[in-house]
């Protein structure tokens, strides 16, 4: 888990340039992941640069149907956009056991 | 040999929801078979008739999880209480449901809870938005619709 390795901030940044998903700002950031224009996948991320403790780094992950090791590729640039894209592709499709 | 201690304070099931709902803040828990009520942190009630719900908490629950049920969100109510799940997270805490997809995040069990609270209420205003959303959102959102009170 590389949740020392990364703030909030950068959560955010990786959420909004890889995925596109656009945050709307309230007591935290809420932003929603589109496939094929159907809201999927919804992230909550702290506002400013917090640092990210293990549990809420984990629940990140969660939210957005990856495992740690996943979203710690996500972070550090070795999973893009578009495998993303196919990873929640296959997750949503039928007979696929789906988690949140 | 004394007795394990669970990690988790479990909920009574058979606590009178009225009474859940009277309460401000909502929240009551049991440990073992005894039954605490508490108003955002003030005990109202003993488990065991020596103990307060406070000293309960630092006593056994040794700073792990313990799991509680709000009955209202930041600005609306709920018809039925939700579980709460509250665990350490480093040096903070993280208060999770296991109906929702969702955390909250405090330096503080209460602000856990708290944060909690606002993203339930900010995901149900979401989805009351529109339906543009996956199946298992739309039935989240039908499960939201049938217990948040506006």
């Amino acid at each position: 888990m590389k949740n020392s390795q990364f703030n909030s901030h950068d959560v955010k940044t990786c959420c909004e340039n890889k995925l596109d998903i656009q945050f709307k700002d309230g007591g935290e950031l809420n932003g929603w992941y589109l496939l094929e224009g159907k809201k999927v996948r919804r992230v909550t991320v702290s506002k400013g640069r917090k640092e990210l403790k293990p549990k809420t780094y984990k629940s990140m992950a969660s939210q957005l149907g990856l495992s740690v090791e996943q979203f710690d590729n996500l972070l550090d640039c070795s999973l893009g956009g578009q495998d993303y894209q196919s990873l929640i592709s296959a997750a949503l499709s039928p007979g696929s056991a789906e988690t949140h | 040999m004394p007795m394990p201690r669970p990690k988790t304070i479990l909920i009574s099931s058979g606590f009178p929801m009225e009474a859940a709902q009277s309460l401000q803040f909502g929240s009551y828990i049991t440990w073992g078979v005894a039954t605490v009520t508490f108003v955002h942190g003030y005990c109202t009630g003993y488990a065991d008739g020596q103990r307060s719900m406070a000293e309960i908490i630092s006593e056994e629950s040794e700073g792990e999880a313990m799991t509680l049920r709000i009955s209202r969100l930041k600005t609306k109510e709920l018809n039925l209480p939700l579980d709460i799940l509250v665990e350490p997270d480093a040096d903070g805490f993280i208060a999770k449901t296991p109906d929702l997809p969702l955390y909250g995040y405090g330096d503080e069990r209460d602000e856990a809870i708290s944060n909690l609270q606002s993203e339930i209420e900010t995901l149900y205003e979401d989805l009351m938005a529109d339906d543009n959303f996956s199946e298992e959102w739309l039935q989240i959102k039908a499960f939201l619709r049938g217990r948040v009170v506006n």
